[in-house]
């Protein structure tokens, strides 16, 4: 049979065939088999990704802190640059004797502030200020703080006559921590804390700067800046933002019980040599601290009323920044972000690397952790169905290709016998039955993948939906169409629904060399 | 004398361990019409579906002579009464049998036209020879008027004489017929089965006839009865 002859006969046939509700229902039957499976593999693969996406975009945390300034700050020695270059490259991080893994470094070329020596209050100079710098941050894996309802975390600005917030180029910007009393210092009152933490709703506050002392005296402009999050301390009695945050993580580490902040604790200030910074303070902070009598006198106490920590000029306080080497011990040290004045060349500041990279053990949640760590075995689940769902594709394809090939033939049974009768071949035979089934198929995949298409991102909607409720985060914006790009691979699945109609052909096929003439002939339906 | 296409040798088929065909020996020349007469269930059809290969005897040979005997092919149970050679395919015995049933199986989507032409489409023959042989088929059937018309559309009569038609459309040199006007008509019987003798004459056809029909037998050259399985001269 010539070419035009067999594709005139397989058209024909299909299109004109007596039996045309069987060829309609395999079509019904193949187009069905590729919605339910399509639907399921987009969805699997879709969801799993779009949760590991959103898990992932959800924890910028100190990742997110923008460094605008290009040119201020203090150089590190080439001694510490090397080292904390050493620690990069090796993805370890050195402290006392001890090594920790870390995945990587953060940098902030930039100082702090220009004001960095007044932080605490103390009138350093120059020389001073050089050492003054925090140089580690790590955060644990599963600290709060990688929780995107907090943000970046990083304190900055004893005292706000002191810091200049300031979208400037210049001037380095930092997301802040926030409690009650600051917003309303600033003026910036919110009747709910709780909804400043909301997923979908960006909250500003807004700083009306100051002219500048030191500055360029001139007036700034207000700054809004957002919100990250806030940490609410019920019993955080001073409000400087600086102190609170760093005695309520100390607070937390020494009496983990009810206090709701953050578990982070490894919060060291060390001087370019690696010598605790806070060992230099001295002097009483009095413009930083609105603790009542302006003293750097600050306590802190356990639930049961246990004195924790006490700040003051004396060598206690140091144990807020230094008396935690034995506990890093225990620490699962992820990422370290280290805070760098600048580095030997001012202009190569750099956004900071995103702490979250590469960080697998996403538990963390403000709640606590149960539902991050439910959320993580759910999407465990889904990977393990979609990487099945395709195969479960293929399965149903094949069954859904034998229904119609067997009904196929067996309606066809007949006109074989007679074309056989005619002299046709088993393999000309063959081959227009496997096309005439696959047509059918065909026909039916092109039609489910076309309802699938205009379907699924209505599916889309509902999953994002569903994926912000679980994840208590909103659904970063960039992994839109995610079920569409990554869920459903065209090309993938097409082979797959091709491979199961070739090989659901195989026994009708069969089945149709099998017919002897006289036998189909006989044949009556 | 013509020169035989085909001898049967001991063709033998049961079923159901009941012989339907026993040891039966057979010959026809070309252009010769045999008819076969038996009582119904005697294997007239059985008989017939074996020797145009439709169906496969339990044993037995089956001689093909063609191209005016000088290629014989042989069927056998030992060959799965298929033809071993790369060079000669199954197509080839194909294109040399034609086939009338009783009932005229046609591909019922398909015009009358595209019914007559599938032997030769099957065949590999070019369009332009299809299109003037089934041209001169259809109207030597009277079919002019009907051969676009799908076969659904086609009267009794008019579906056996496609059928006809397409069983001689290759100029096949045996014809096996099967009670070719058992579902018509006496006054569309005799039409049909004039055109059918004619055109087998014409073409020097050799024809098989099985039929039940005395009269129908009478027209033949020779006239064979199948009786318990044995195939012997009609007395």
């Amino acid at each position: 049979m010539y070419l035009f002859d067999k594709t005139y006969y397989i058209l024909r046939d299909i299109t004109f065939n007596r039996s045309m509700a069987e060829v309609v229902s395999g079509v019904l039957l193949v187009t069905l088999a590729t919605c339910g499976l399509l639907v399921v593999v987009g969805l699997s693969n879709g969801v799993d990704k779009f949760v590991s996406e959103a898990m992932k975009k959800a924890r910028p945390v100190i990742g997110t802190v923008v460094i605008k300034a290009e040119k201020t700050g203090t150089n590190l020695s080439k001694e510490t640059v090397a080292k904390l270059k050493d620690w990069e490259k090796n993805q370890t991080m050195e402290i006392g004797e001890k090594s920790y893994a870390i995945d990587g470094i953060s940098w902030i070329s930039e100082g702090i502030t220009n004001r960095r020596y007044m932080r605490f209050g103390i009138e350093t100079d120059d020389e001073e200020y050089k050492k003054i710098h925090p140089t580690i941050q790590a955060i644990r894996g599963d600290d709060e703080l990688l929780n995107p309802d907090f943000g970046i975390n990083y304190i900055d600005g004893i005292d706000i006559q002191h810091h200049r917030f300031t979208e400037s180029a210049s001037c380095p910007v930092f997301e802040v921590i926030v409690n009650q009393r600051f917003l309303e210092k600033l003026e910036n009152k919110f009747e709910n804390l709780a909804e400043l933490t909301t997923k979908n709703t960006q909250f500003f506050v807004t700083f009306q700067q100051p002219i500048g002392e030191g500055f360029d005296k001139k007036a700034l402009p207000p700054l809004k800046l957002p919100i990250a999050g806030v940490i609410e301390s019920r019993e955080a009695p001073y409000p400087d933002m600086f102190i609170n945050y760093w005695v309520a993580r100390a607070a937390f580490l020494k009496s983990p019980t009810k206090v709701r902040w953050h578990k982070s604790y490894a919060l060291q200030f060390c001087d370019a040599e690696g010598n605790r910074l806070l060992k230099s303070l001295s002097g009483a902070p009095d413009d930083w601290c609105t603790h009542p009598g302006g003293q750097l006198s600050l306590s802190w106490k356990d639930d049961s009323g246990k004195t924790i920590l006490v700040q003051d000029n004396s060598s206690e306080y140091q144990r807020v920044g230094c008396n935690i080497q034995k506990e890093l011990e225990n620490v699962r040290y992820r990422k370290a972000l280290i805070w760098l004045s600048d580095f030997e060349n001012a202009d190569r500041t750099r956004i900071v690397k995103l702490i979250h990279e590469n960080v697998t053990d996403v538990t963390a949640d403000f709640h606590g952790q149960s539902v991050g760590k439910s959320l993580k075995r759910t999407a465990g689940i889904i990977e393990i169905f979609a990487n099945w769902a395709e195969v479960g594709l293929m399965m149903l394809t094949i069954f859904a290709t034998m229904t119609f090939g067997f009904g196929h033939i067996r309606r066809k049974r007949q006109d074989i016998g007679l074309l056989k009768a005619c002299g046709l071949g088993n393999k000309t035979t063959a081959t227009i039955f496997l096309i005439q089934i696959m047509l059918v198929c065909a026909m039916g995949f092109i039609i489910g993948l076309v309802l699938v298409w205009i379907g699924l991102p209505l599916l889309e909607t509902e999953v994002r939906s569903v994926v912000q409720e679980l994840t208590n985060q909103a659904v970063p914006k960039d992994v839109e169409n995610l079920l569409l790009i990554s869920g459903i691979t065209l090309r993938d699945t097409a082979l797959f629904i091709f491979f199961g109609m070739l090989v659901g052909s195989i026994i009708p096929i069969i089945q149709a060399i099998k017919v002897r003439p006289a036998v189909g002939l006989r044949t009556q339906l | 004398m013509s020169q035989a296409v085909l001898n049967v040798n001991g063709l033998t088929k049961s079923y159901q361990g009941k012989k339907i065909l026993d040891d039966i020996d057979f010959s026809i020349n070309g252009g010769e019409s045999v008819a076969i007469v038996g009582k119904s269930g005697e294997g007239k059809s059985t008989f017939l579906n074996m020797l145009a290969l439709l169906d496969e005897p339990d044993d037995g040979e089956l001689h093909f002579f063609l191209d005016g005997g000088k290629r014989q092919i042989t069927l056998t149970k030992a060959n799965h009464w298929r033809i071993a050679k790369a060079d000669i395919s199954e197509e080839v015995i194909r294109k040399n049998i034609g086939f009338v049933f009783q009932t005229p199986f046609m591909l019922t989507n398909f015009s009358a036209y595209y019914n007559i032409a599938l032997p030769m489409i099957v065949a590999q023959v070019e369009k332009c020879a299809r299109k003037e042989r089934v041209n001169s088929m259809i109207k030597k059937l009277g079919l002019l008027e009907r051969a676009n018309d799908t076969a659904n559309n086609l009267s009794g009569g008019e579906r056996q004489r496609v059928a006809i038609a397409r069983a001689l459309v290759n100029k096949p040199i045996l014809i096996f017929a099967d009670e070719p006007t058992g579902n018509l008509d006496p006054e569309n019987a005799q039409n049909v089965l004039a055109a059918f003798l004619n055109l087998c004459q014409e073409q020097s056809t050799a024809l098989i006839l099985v039929t039940h029909d005395h009269a129908i037998a009478a027209k033949a050259d020779r006239k064979m009865c199948l009786k318990h399985g044995k195939l012997t001269p009609c007395s």
